[in-house]
């Protein structure tokens, strides 16, 4: 009797139940979820980051494609440029060719650069008469990306060669029947020279010889005239 | 949907007991019931007993006992107006001890209150030893029925659209509960907890469920996207031979002079006019970078500037033709 009577009273005592207690078990359970769904929710959060950045990239790379695909993406007469092959609707290689002295190859590469990512796939550079280079350049385009390497396609360093005007003087010009020569001196150096020279230790080409000057062309495409003392003393 | 389960009623009679369904009992019951004076004893109660069919029995559960009020003592109190409500069942059961002359643990009792005009209260007590009571039962508690007794007269003074069996068992015989109230209302908590912690279960689950679906959908989102860009992608190659060319040439001295450059895929060609002792140690410099490339060589002098330089006549000048192959 004593048993049952104990157990009886335990029962009763195991069924009661008050308000706070209530709500403090309905708080617990509310509790445990808490860890789970937050961490789930964050998950939720960095997937979807990393689709928009993913579908911001890919828009990125449309957006580009459409530009260099737009006529008057480069406003130049001398080169001719288009898009190559298209994979999912968007161009995956640029082309030029032109002609033009090494700065303006330069600046419009550097344009290029600026506006779009691309990858050099080939280049054909072609040093022609007129100190003009003939290029002929592919390109991959790559996904833009904000800090992109400068890449340098010239086929020559524009740094290089700067020109000293006082080393040099025009000595003489002779002309025999169609070809045009004239004497040189540069410091301790004399050159015969003639159209098309190339004079190594100054790293000079000789443009055109003329009957009172000489006109030379370094290789970053700088001009300078060579005339007689004389007469640019006279000048 | 009917939520409440339906229930028969059983109403016993001097001579039978009949079981009826809920509608049609109030026809059932008439005056001569109440009116005479027969109470059985037990053998009499066994006998009334044997003309119930319980075939219908296997259909409800439930069934509520009717009984004629006379069959159980009947006392009727007056009360101060003050008592207050939860006293009630405690004076009920003082009142019922009084008529049956029983001990409080045995007795079963209900009451009906009503309020006279000066607002004093008149109990009505019905009472019944424990014993009488399982005997009115034991033909439905042998067949696992659950059964509750009410007095006729208080089965009539309830609306019919009340009587519901919780509201039911509120009248029925029963003993004496002092943690009734508590008890309900503990039931009530637990009922509470239980709807509590079900609707947040189902609430954080189908969240949570909601949750994987989002994840779901944006990784094949971006899966998607990244099939796109990669299909767009795949033509690239990480070849960087031509512009590591093109830098050697760049890198050229001044006294070095290009006149043509090709660099497509793994070859690249070249064309070169400088000094002749200028070039061994060029080439040696560019295949000490770069010991993997294969380099083809092709020299010439230059004629032209023969006749024009007497004074340079130590200085030779070299046209060079050179192929660049990346080895794999």
């Amino acid at each position: 009797m004593f048993l049952s009577q104990f157990l009886k009273a335990n029962r009763t005592s195991l069924l009661a139940i008050s308000g706070s207690r209530v709500c403090l078990l309905i708080f617990v359970q509310a509790l445990a979820w808490y860890p789970v769904l937050s961490e789930k929710y964050l998950d939720v959060e960095r997937q979807i980051k990393r689709k928009t950045q993913l579908s911001a990239s890919w828009q990125k790379i449309q957006a580009q494609s459409r530009m260099m695909e737009e006529k008057g993406f480069l406003q130049v007469d001398w080169a001719t440029y288009s898009v190559g092959d298209k994979v999912q609707g968007t161009a995956t290689t640029w082309q030029i060719e032109g002609r033009a002295l090494i700065k303006e190859w330069q600046v419009l590469l550097e344009k290029v650069q600026e506006k779009s990512a691309l990858k050099l796939v080939s280049a054909s550079w072609e040093s022609e008469q007129d100190s003009t280079w003939h290029g002929q350049l592919l390109f991959d385009i790559q996904e833009p990306k904000r800090n992109r390497a400068y890449e340098n396609w010239l086929p020559a360093n524009l740094k290089a060669g700067r020109f000293v005007e006082e080393d040099w003087t025009l000595v003489s010009t002779m002309r025999v029947g169609e070809s045009a020569s004239a004497l040189l001196k540069h410091k301790d150096n004399q050159h015969w020279v003639r159209q098309g020279s190339w004079l190594p230790t100054a790293g000079l080409i000789v443009d055109l010889v003329a009957f009172d000057r000489v006109t030379l062309i370094s290789k970053g495409g700088d001009q300078v005239a060579l005339q007689f003392r004389e007469s640019r003393e006279k000048q | 949907m009917k939520l409440v389960k339906p229930y028969s009623v059983a109403l016993y009679s001097a001579e039978q007991c009949t079981l009826y369904n809920r509608n049609e009992i109030d026809k059932r019951i008439d005056t001569s019931l109440q009116s005479s004076d027969f109470i059985p004893d037990s053998s009499q109660l066994f006998a009334i007993q044997k003309t119930l069919s319980l075939s219908e029995c296997k259909v409800t559960s439930r069934v509520v006992i009717l009984i004629p009020d006379h069959w159980l003592s009947v006392s009727n109190h007056v009360l101060d107006p003050l008592t207050p409500p939860s006293l009630l069942p405690l004076a009920a059961l003082s009142y019922a001890v009084e008529s049956t002359f029983s001990a409080p643990e045995t007795v079963l009792f209900s009451f009906r209150k009503a309020l006279l005009e000066d607002k004093r209260i008149q109990l009505t007590v019905f009472a019944c030893s424990e014993e009488w009571s399982k005997q009115l039962c034991s033909p439905f508690q042998s067949k696992n029925v659950s059964c509750l007794i009410v007095p006729i007269s208080l089965w009539q003074s309830i609306k019919p659209s009340l009587r519901s069996w919780t509201a039911l068992s509120k009248y029925a015989l029963s003993s004496y509960q002092p943690d009734y109230k508590k008890r309900q209302n503990m039931k009530r908590l637990w009922l509470c907890l239980w709807l509590f912690s079900v609707s947040i279960h189902s609430i954080a689950y189908g969240y949570f469920l909601s949750l994987e679906q989002c994840i779901h959908q944006s990784l094949t989102d971006r899966q998607s996207l990244l099939e796109r860009q990669l299909a767009w992608a795949s033509h690239q190659e990480p070849n960087d031979f031509v512009l590591s060319t093109l830098r050697l040439m760049q890198a050229l001295p001044t006294s070095v002079r290009l006149v043509s450059f090709d660099g497509q895929n793994q070859q690249a060609d070249f064309q070169l006019t400088l000094m002749q002792e200028e070039f061994e140690p060029l080439l040696a410099r560019w295949q000490q970078r770069f010991p993997n490339w294969r380099w083809q060589v092709s020299e010439s002098f230059q004629t032209s500037n023969d006749l024009l330089s007497p004074f340079e006549s130590s200085k030779e000048v070299l046209d060079v033709f050179i192929s660049v192959f990346e080895s794999e």
